[in-house]
């Protein structure tokens, strides 16, 4: 009898070894675990933000060997006294960064934390978001070629540009775990899959954590409650849509305070840069512009100018920049000008979008310090995804927007079709790709208004993320010839207009 | 005919003098400073401090002490009382040696500084309270201590009040042949007590407090004068300073100040930065005339050096960067005709190895400003450099706030010891221009008349040499008009069609191409939709029955 037992349990095991999501993990793990795990470690080097996210939640860099830019720092001191930070941000990362402390200090050392402790951390979350994904994707199908989207979705999720914001103290890598997680809930949620309500609340989890984790995240606040309206077609039970309501609430909310909750120093770098690197500099002569704007012509000679560097002609903490410059325009105030300079907008869009798969960050260095690197040394392992996509991928911001019009176009049909046949999986199709498509154009805007050029790659990071996501499931709808129709409820359902007639 | 050919060959011998001497006096500075190096240098000063009071704004004191020393030509050398090694005294082959109490509460002592203060020949100058017994009998006296009391600074004319203090040590008894700086009076209700602030006794000095405005500034500087250098004490008239003049800045106000400045025959100095970048920009002109304007009436520019943000983004200060950096914003003063004939800094850059020797020790005079409150260290170093001549800059906002009697703004209550710079930041609003207007045509000084100075200001500029002499300047001795450019001549021309290289041609084409082609695929696109609709009817009707 028990090794009946056993032996049913062995097969269902192997049944389990064999699914497409756990080799997709194992094999995901297997790759990213290399390449953060095994010395030589890697990650990135700290360009200066780790600030923002280390000082306040008890972590300081042991300055003796500090060094930005160059190398990798494995080891940061964990405060044991009064802590007089505050925090520059409001951000949920903390609650990442707090709980690595918290095991660095349970396994490791309590006075010097180890970097792969929050690596660690992200890599268990990532992995699961993996399983999550592969089985969203592959859900209600026993094909082989669930095998090749699980194959798909290693080479794309598995790509070093990834993980090596893993062993950072970035807000990044919250943003991809997030993204993971909730692409994979909306997924599975139109698949009418079982545990409805406890899908719905990863989504949210998710969304929240992905919208309060950065300043410029606030506005996919919007982005995500036209998500969740499209919920509103899963979940017909008038408590769940109380639940919805309230939910979209949360959501905007969300956005609403981490907007709001912006220190003023943080605020005043992304400020001064908006303009410096932003609005004056595509402009040969932005004097009159300036003074059109209320502001004095002179501030047009900190065009291209960094916030921070090194020689600077005026004090940038100053009254003169602080008073007559920073505090005389407002979001609305740089937008008013893009709008009315639709050239200026559109060449920075288009230097936007040449970094639109711009992944890895090329600023810094991927290595810690060890005999045999060098400063600022990048690593290719695993890269070979978002090579070929940073290679081949139009780069104008006009490409972008055709593209985006192109799948507005086609999940409106989608959607129109899903709606006609009440297919639920086609309209919450088309509600993601709405959403999608808007985060897209809309990070490329925020990025541009809200931080001029600087800092591209990581800005845009919601770029390639959002584009993975669509083009990984394209790929599966197309395998499984659900492109058009969902796969459970298609056939019969296509007949019943004409019997309706 | 032969008359005037003679004049101009006098005319240029004398030039040539004027070079061969210039030339000299810079070769003698250099020995100057190698004879510091063997140590027997005369100029030598340890300042010993015991701790920098962040709190109560110590540092400032501090910071105040030392560009005061430097501008005397001191050679200042810094440190803690902590960090003095035994012996440093001794063979240091220091002048004098300072001991600066800023933080009384606590009685910082080190017994090799005690023991080697002691067996010191030179001069000591005590500044604050602690005073020990071998310095309270350097100085011939006994030490009393007041508690709480409400202090004056007083002179013929006029009477300053101090803040309250709390406790101070003074000197009672003095004994022999000694010198007193300023007097203070005491209130109390039965009757007035006078004291002296400063007292020299042989080679020993005691200040009860050191102040970095009003009266107190000038007793410091008598002070320190007649001790350290021994000469006969000189006056210099201070020097009018228009700071925080940035490309940034409002060109309007600068303008009118300087106006209103050449209108009262007020000759003064601008510390002015540069940019760089951006120098096609209306903007840019629109600064360098309103410099230039200033050159040619009554000013004098001034470098002051960059503002250091030393960020992870673009690098880290260097003796290369910086020098490169300086040389940059000089060759682009002299292209556009601004001839600064030295530069401004805080007094951070003249303690820093890096800062001073890249970027200060460029110029023979210097205006020492005050340190900002937070400032970055790049090669933090103990000794300052010195300089031909320093200027002390003291604001003149610090010197209205003072309450006295009367103005002390006025030419018998200001008599510099140590050549003195007011400043007067530029106003960012018009009320606050309006003020510092009023504020300036108050003054009863006479300010430093550059202009009417026969000593010659001189600035190196890699092979060029700029001096300025009774308002004129000249580039390698030959004089040099300064011309101003008319606004008008920054036209926005555009550049002739003719001029537009194949290639940026070619590009166009293929630019409008693509707004072609976009044009193409929308409409394609557009009608696709059209027909899939069109398409999806057709099919539904197949399924209607008729």
């Amino acid at each position: 009898m028990n090794f009946k037992m056993d032996s049913k349990k062995i097969v269902a095991l192997k049944k389990f070894f064999m699914t497409p999501q756990f080799l997709a993990t194992l094999v995901a793990g297997l790759i990213i675990g290399y390449l953060m795990f095994i010395p030589p470690i890697n990650g990135y080097a700290d360009n200066g933000d780790f600030a923002r996210a280390i000082y306040f939640n008890g972590i300081y860099p042991i300055s003796s060997h500090y060094t930005y830019l160059k190398y990798l720092q494995p080891h940061y001191g964990i405060m044991q006294y009064y802590n007089e930070h505050q925090a520059m941000l409001f951000s949920s990362q903390g609650i990442f960064i707090k709980l690595a402390i918290f095991i660095n200090q349970l396994f490791y050392s309590k006075k010097i934390f180890d970097i792969r402790f929050i690596g660690m951390l992200y890599y268990i979350f990532y992995l699961g978001g993996i399983y999550f994904l592969t089985t969203a994707l592959t859900y209600g199908t026993k094909k082989k070629t669930n095998y090749l989207i699980a194959g798909l979705i290693v080479f794309i999720f598995a790509d070093s540009s990834w993980s090596l914001y893993f062993n950072s103290f970035f807000a990044e890598p919250v943003m991809i775990i997030t993204m993971l997680y909730l692409g994979a809930a909306i997924i599975l949620l139109g698949k009418n899959c079982n545990h409805k309500l406890a899908v719905f609340a990863v989504y949210l989890v998710a969304s929240l954590i992905l919208i309060t984790v950065k300043q410029q995240n606030a506005p996919l606040a919007l982005s995500l409650s036209l998500l969740t309206c499209g919920l509103f077609f899963v979940f017909k039970q008038k408590k769940h849509k109380y639940l919805l309501l309230f939910s979209i609430a949360l959501l905007l909310a969300a956005g609403f305070a981490t907007y709001d909750l912006i220190t003023s120093d943080f605020s005043q770098i992304n400020k001064y840069q908006t303009m410096s690197r932003g609005v004056l500099l595509k402009e040969k002569d932005p004097g009159s512009d300036l003074e059109r704007g209320g502001i004095s012509r002179q501030f047009g000679l900190l065009k291209g100018e960094i916030y921070g560097q090194t020689y600077s002609e005026a004090s940038q903490t100053s009254a003169v920049v602080e008073k007559d410059f920073l505090e005389k325009f407002d979001f609305g105030w740089v937008l008013k000008f893009y709008l009315v300079h639709p050239n200026e907008f559109q060449r920075m869009l288009d230097i936007a979008a040449k970094d639109g798969y711009l992944i890895q960050v090329r600023a810094v260095g991927d290595y810690q310090k060890a005999p045999g690197t060098h400063p600022y040394q990048q690593t290719h392992y695993f890269t070979l995804f978002t090579l070929i996509m940073g290679a081949f991928f139009p780069k104008r911001i006009a490409f972008y927007i055709l593209l985006c019009l192109i799948l507005t176009v086609l999940y409106l049909i989608i959607g129109f079709l899903g709606f006609k046949n009440n297919e639920t999986e086609s309209i919450l199709k088309c509600f993601k790709m709405l959403a999608f498509v808007t985060m897209i154009l809309g990070t490329f805007v925020i990025s541009i208004v809200g931080d001029g050029d600087a800092d591209l790659a990581k800005h845009l990071i919601m770029v390639p993320l959002t584009l993975d996501l669509i083009i990984l499931e394209i790929f599966a709808d197309v395998l499984h010839h659900s492109f058009w129709h969902p796969l459970q409820s298609g056939k019969e359902q296509l007949n019943e207009p004409s019997e309706n007639n | 005919m032969n008359q005037v050919k003679t004049t101009r060959m006098c005319q240029l011998n004398l030039l040539f003098l004027v070079l061969i001497f210039s030339l000299l006096l810079q070769v003698f500075p250099a020995k100057a400073a190698n004879l510091s190096k063997a140590g027997n240098s005369v100029n030598k000063v340890l300042v010993v401090y015991d701790s920098k009071n962040t709190y109560y704004n110590g540092e400032k004191t501090i910071d105040s002490l030392q560009r005061m020393l430097t501008a005397l030509g001191m050679k200042t050398t810094t440190t803690t009382i902590n960090n003095y090694r035994q012996g440093t005294l001794e063979n240091g082959g220091y002048k004098a040696v300072i001991t600066l109490i800023n933080w009384n509460y606590v009685n910082f002592s080190n017994q090799a500084f005690v023991a080697d203060r002691r067996n010191f020949q030179g001069n000591k100058i005590h500044i604050g309270q602690n005073l020990q017994a071998d310095e309270a009998q350097g100085l011939q006296a006994n030490v009393g201590k007041l508690v709480r009391q409400q202090l004056m600074f007083k002179n013929d004319e006029v009477r300053e009040q101090l803040p309250y203090t709390d406790s101070m040590e003074i000197l009672n008894n003095i004994k022999g042949n000694y010198l007193t700086f300023g007097q203070l009076e005491l209130q109390s209700n039965e009757h007035a007590k006078i004291i002296p602030f400063g007292v020299i006794n042989n080679n020993n000095a005691y200040l009860p407090f050191w102040k970095t405005t009003g009266l107190g500034l000038i007793y410091e500087q008598q002070l320190l004068t007649k001790l350290l250098t021994n000469q006969q004490e000189k006056n210099y008239q201070p020097l009018l300073l228009i700071t925080k003049v940035t490309p940034l800045a409002h060109l309007d106000y600068l303008k009118h100040l300087i106006q209103v400045l050449d209108k009262k025959g007020i000759h003064y100095a601008i510390s002015a930065t540069i940019t760089t970048q951006n120098t096609n920009q209306k903007a840019f002109a629109d600064y360098i005339n309103v410099l230039k304007y200033a050159e040619n009436h009554n000013g004098l520019i001034y470098l002051r050096m960059p503002y250091l943000l030393g960020s992870y983004l673009t690098g880290a200060v260097t003796n290369e960067s910086l020098t490169t950096t300086i040389t940059k914003d000089l060759r682009l003063l002299y292209s556009k005709q601004i001839y600064p004939m030295g530069i401004a800094a805080p007094n951070f850059w003249n303690h820093d190895a890096v800062l001073s020797k890249s970027g200060l020790k460029r110029a023979d005079e210097i205006l020492l400003l005050p340190n900002p409150k937070v400032y970055p260290t790049i090669a933090a170093s103990s000794s300052a450099a010195t300089y031909h001549k320093a200027y002390y800059v003291a604001s003149l906002a610090s010197f209205e706030k003072v309450k006295a009697t009367h103005s002390l703004l006025t030419a018998e209550n200001m008599e510099f010891a140590v050549p003195t710079a007011l400043n007067v930041n530029l106003p960012r609003t018009l009320a606050r221009l309006t003020r510092v207007e009023k504020d300036i045509s108050k003054i009863d000084l006479t300010w430093y008349d550059f202009s009417a100075d026969p000593s010659l200001k001189k600035m190196k500029m890699g092979n060029k040499t700029l001096t300025y002499q009774f308002g004129n300047y000249y580039v390698n001795g030959r004089q040099r008009e300064i011309l101003e450019s008319n606004n008008n001549k920054h036209k926005k021309s555009k550049k002739p069609s003719s001029n537009i290289s194949l290639i940026q041609r070619i590009n166009n084409i293929f630019r409008s191409g693509s707004k072609v082609l976009l044009v193409v695929v929308i409409v394609s696109l557009i009608g696709l939709v059209i027909l899939l609709i069109k398409g999806w009817q057709i099919y539904l009707d197949k399924f209607r029955r008729k």
